[in-house]
């Protein structure tokens, strides 16, 4: 089989799972014989790597780097000689290897079908977010009002919570009807790994679900990692609006944004390395 | 999950060929960020990007040779700047590997 087929089959397992994937490509090679460029091998946490890049040396070296791949999320090239050290490309032997990680797609999980919804699905797809819409209201949760949603689904919003895997890349946003609901939810949520966990709100309705859960024995720290009221202050006003919002507050944590203007305000001609 | 892989997936296993473009280094001055990945399928489409403008160009064409004879290569890309406009190669390099992907796993080991 060759490797492309093969990490086809691997990369289906992987789509069930969300489990990351490290694909490993020879870039280029110098005084090495037959080495074509291409995928050669690919790199699982449950399978370590599978294939091989050149010899029994290169491939534990490019093991361990996988490794370190998988844990920073960011692909990365290495070069080595044909004992395994590192390399420059001015040696006379040498293979640079491209070390790609597949990570999941990062998942939005919006709970609540209403009218901020719906723009927010849109938006959030078109960002690349697979997008998952949960209310128990049937005729609110549906394909026709959610056309651009990966899955919607109709059933009440904390059994659906207690199934669900919430991983660390699923952004969740609470944007229900009623503050008892967005209560249930977060109850659920703020043990959950989950990067960002936004709250629909006003100032008085979110302080009304802390202090409910603050009775119940949850501490104030644990309401730290929560985003609430939701959005990134844009004043917006229509539902579009707010959507766009809540999507740049997700962007902001995403990216390790500052949510700031890049607008160059005092620029004067000569002073900053313009021509 | 990954969207990259399910558009694979699902082109190859109609038995379509499908080509990655996936950016493996850049030097000077690029927006392009490594990792920064593009597909090609047979009836012209494509998912993702490696840049825009130029570079895309270079790639879609490189690309169509990689749908053709199914074999992987790695191409540099001379960036325009941005600025300055076309003519001028001083935007930098992009280094771009491209993969041919088929499905089935029938054909032979390059």
């Amino acid at each position: 089989m060759n490797p492309t087929a093969a990490v086809l089959v691997a990369a289906r397992e992987a789509l069930h799972t969300r489990t990351p994937v490290v694909l490993i490509h020879l870039v280029s090679a110098r005084g090495v014989d037959g080495e074509e460029p291409g995928l050669r091998a690919w790199y699982t946490d449950a399978e370590g790597l599978t294939g091989s890049v050149h010899n029994s040396k290169v491939d534990a070296v490019v093991a361990r780097e996988a490794a370190s791949v998988l844990v920073s999320g960011h692909p990365q090239m290495i070069t080595l000689g044909t004992d395994g050290t590192e390399a420059t490309r001015r040696d006379s032997e040498y293979v640079r290897v491209f070390l790609d990680v597949v990570v999941a797609t990062p998942r939005l999980l919006i709970v609540g079908a209403g009218h901020i919804a719906q723009p927010l699905a849109n938006i959030s797809s078109v960002l690349g977010f697979e997008t998952v819409v949960v209310d128990e209201r049937a005729d609110f949760a549906n394909r026709h009002r959610f056309p651009a949603a990966d899955e919607v689904f109709a059933c009440p919003i904390e059994a659906f919570l207690e199934d669900y895997a919430i991983d660390d890349r699923t952004f969740v946003v609470l944007v229900t009807r009623a503050h008892r609901f967005d209560e249930a939810a977060l109850r659920l949520l703020l043990g959950s790994p989950a990067p960002y966990i936004g709250m629909i709100g006003s100032r008085r309705r979110v302080h009304v679900v802390y202090k409910t859960l603050l009775g119940e024995g949850f501490r104030t720290d644990q309401f730290e990692r929560v985003f609430a009221p939701i959005g990134l202050d844009i004043g917006a006003k229509t539902p579009a609006e707010i959507a766009l919002a809540i999507s740049a507050e997700l962007i902001n944590v995403r990216r390790h944004g500052r949510g700031s203007h890049l607008s160059i305000g005092d620029f004067r001609l000569g002073q900053h390395g313009g021509s | 999950m990954e969207k990259y892989f399910q558009q694979i997936v699902a082109h190859t296993e109609r038995g379509e060929r499908v080509a990655s473009a996936v950016v493996v280094s850049s030097r000077g001055s690029t927006p392009q960020d490594v990792g920064a990945r593009m597909l090609f399928f047979a009836d012209g489409t494509t998912w993702g990007t490696v840049g825009g403008g130029c570079v895309e160009a270079d790639v879609r064409a490189e690309a169509r040779r990689v749908l053709a004879d199914g074999k992987g290569r790695a191409i540099s890309v001379e960036l325009v700047d941005d600025v300055r406009g076309e003519g001028d190669v001083c935007g930098g390099t992009l280094e771009v590997l491209l993969e041919s992907w088929d499905g089935g796993g029938t054909r032979a080991v390059g």
